[in-house]
């Protein structure tokens, strides 16, 4: 075939118009040169992109523009690549790997049109026959498990560059093997290319080519792996607990508190302005909110929550429980460490403050402040001794153990308690 | 006498869904609903010969033969162009060799279209991957499209 400076450049401009892989970025501000210096095809990027093409080369070796784009395309996949290289010293075998991973994906993704080049290009000479594609009986039995894989887009060149260090070794010789683009040394890239690249390299995310992402999210290449999933031990557990738990908080466990709430009836009251806007705009009657109140004695569980350092690992566990509980069972749930704070649910979890300590007294007070005769501590029995005892004749706890507690604190005092399971392994 | 009232108002009888009204559902941009905002313009084509190794000379020869044209500013002043962005199909009809003029000024427009779209200001892309090839050209207005104008 016959190339002549203006073919060579209309082809490539044909390929900067499609964009495939996001050329145009690189390819449309590079300046070509025909040079019989470079064996085949190079790109700079020491400052301004310069594609160096070698004329003979493609007299001798190309026969449609489908190939010479082949080749524009290897050249410009080995420059992104080169961009992304962990290893810090380039080896014949990484260019080998990288070349294979290269034309693979050309020819996936265009088709033989374009690597009838590498077909030809390459004969089956050793692991030359892994850059091209090749048919079963082309291949040696060595490499065909390999090719195989190569071709249908399952090997990243960091694993074929492993496997080919294993099969072959370092000590490899490159023979008269001729590589496409520039495999010597590693060349200095400027600034601006090196964020002509990166930008490129954002619009296509890498998948199939590095085993290993590079940025957060990205994919990595499809592995097998066997997640163990919670026996059925752990779930017998919840439910002996939560019927535990559900019998202590139900009556007559349960504390009478002293409610107040405020009517709502269809008698007009001008105070309640919402109701009343809702009035005169023409729709049904609503409600009106009463200034009257209503004194209630509703009966509510109280639950004071061990957050101390050593509750772990039942705490998890014990607060899904009490989440499941409180739309059933009228409960107040309060934290205590060296404090009582009322937590904060948030989804099924709770939102606490915790100092790590444990001290009883801070729950003693708290009850006999808001008057709560009767609640029930979960903790994990690990506390002090109590200082404000005299209070303790006009309260009534009941105490929920954790598996790994202690009973020293509840038999020391006589206070009833039930110790929970051991979590199973 | 026959006497025809059309009533205007959306009679709902009461039963279910009796107040009903038909609404064409656009399948697809290329579909003719009779709305301007899409309009089919033209089939293209053009073959080059097997083998040949200078494109633009072989163009600009038969534009000199068959049109008298023998400069590409001459062309370019003579053949009226698409002056506005196109979108490209694929066309089934057949490409074959064609030597009257129409088929020269497809051979123009060709080489500025790429997979996608044909834009006036592109240049000439004279490959043979872009003139060996049969296309629909086909004129989208997004804004008749979306009843905005």
């Amino acid at each position: 075939m016959v190339w002549n400076n203006e073919r060579v450049l209309a082809v490539l401009a044909d390929l900067i118009s499609e964009n495939p892989f996001a050329c145009q970025a690189l390819l449309s501000i590079s300046t070509i040169q025909f040079n019989t210096e470079t064996p085949t095809l190079s790109v700079s990027l020491q400052a301004k992109p310069v594609l160096s093409i070698n004329p003979d080369f493609l007299a001798a070796h190309v026969e449609t523009e489908e190939e010479l784009k082949a080749l524009f395309l290897h050249e410009f996949l080995h420059v992104l690549l080169n961009h992304t290289l962990r290893y810090s010293e380039n080896s014949y075998l990484l260019n080998l790997a990288l070349d294979a991973i290269i034309n693979s994906i050309i020819h996936r993704c265009f088709g033989s049109q374009y690597s009838d080049f590498f077909r030809r290009f390459y004969g089956n000479q050793g692991p030359t026959v892994l850059l091209r594609p090749a048919e079963r009986d082309e291949i040696p039995a060595l490499f065909l498990n390999t090719h195989k894989n190569i071709y249908l887009g399952n090997v990243a060149a960091d694993d074929l560059h492993e496997l080919l260090d294993f099969l072959l070794g370092q000590s490899i010789e490159p023979h008269n093997w001729i590589l496409i683009g520039n495999h010597s040394s590693t060349q200095p890239v400027s600034e601006e290319n090196k964020a002509i690249l990166d930008g490129i390299l954002k619009r296509n995310n890498g998948v199939g080519i590095w085993s290993k992402g590079k940025e957060p999210g990205e994919g990595n290449k499809l592995e097998h792996r066997y997640i163990q999933g919670r026996g059925p031990g752990i779930a017998r557990w919840r439910a002996q607990v939560y019927m535990q738990l559900r019998a202590y908080l139900s009556p007559p466990m349960n504390s009478l508190e002293h409610q107040s709430i405020r009517l709502k009836t269809p008698i007009a009251n001008a105070l309640d302005r919402s109701a009343y806007f809702k009035w005169i705009q023409g729709r049904m009657l609503p409600m009106f909110e009463q200034q009257n109140k209503l004194d209630l004695k509703v009966p509510r569980a109280l639950v004071y929550l061990d957050v101390s350092a050593s509750m772990k690992p039942d705490l998890v566990l014990i607060i899904e429980l009490l989440y499941a509980l409180k739309s059933r069972i009228p409960m107040e749930i309060f934290t205590f460490s060296n404090a009582v704070n009322l937590p904060i649910w948030k989804g099924k979890g709770l939102k606490v403050s915790t100092t790590q300590g444990t001290d009883l007294d801070c729950v003693i007070d708290h009850m006999n402040k808001h008057k709560s005769h009767r609640a029930l501590i979960v903790t994990d029995g690990y506390l002090p001794s109590i200082t404000n005892g005299l209070q303790l004749k006009y309260i009534s706890l009941f105490f929920i153990l954790s598996s790994t507690g202690s009973t020293h604190f509840v038999n020391k005092y006589e206070f009833p308690y039930h110790q929970l399971n051991a979590l199973p392994e | 006498m026959e006497i025809t009232r059309i009533s205007k108002a959306l009679n709902n009888t009461g039963g279910p869904r009796s107040r009903t009204r038909k609404e064409p559902v656009r399948l697809s941009f290329l579909e003719a609903l009779g709305s301007s905002a899409v309009s089919f313009q033209e089939n293209i084509y053009f073959k080059l010969p097997e083998y040949c190794p200078d494109i633009p000379g072989y163009l600009l020869g038969l534009f000199s033969e068959k049109m008298g044209l023998s400069s590409w500013d001459a062309i370019s002043l003579a053949i009226p162009l698409p002056e506005r962005p196109l979108y490209v199909f694929p066309s089934l009809n057949n490409v074959g060799l064609h030597s009257d003029e129409l088929n020269l000024v497809h051979a123009l427009v060709l080489a500025r279209c790429n997979s996608f779209t044909y834009r006036p200001d592109r240049d000439f892309i004279f490959t043979a991957h872009r003139l060996n090839r049969s296309l629909q050209l086909i004129e989208f207005n997004p804004f008749s499209f979306y009843g905005l104008e």
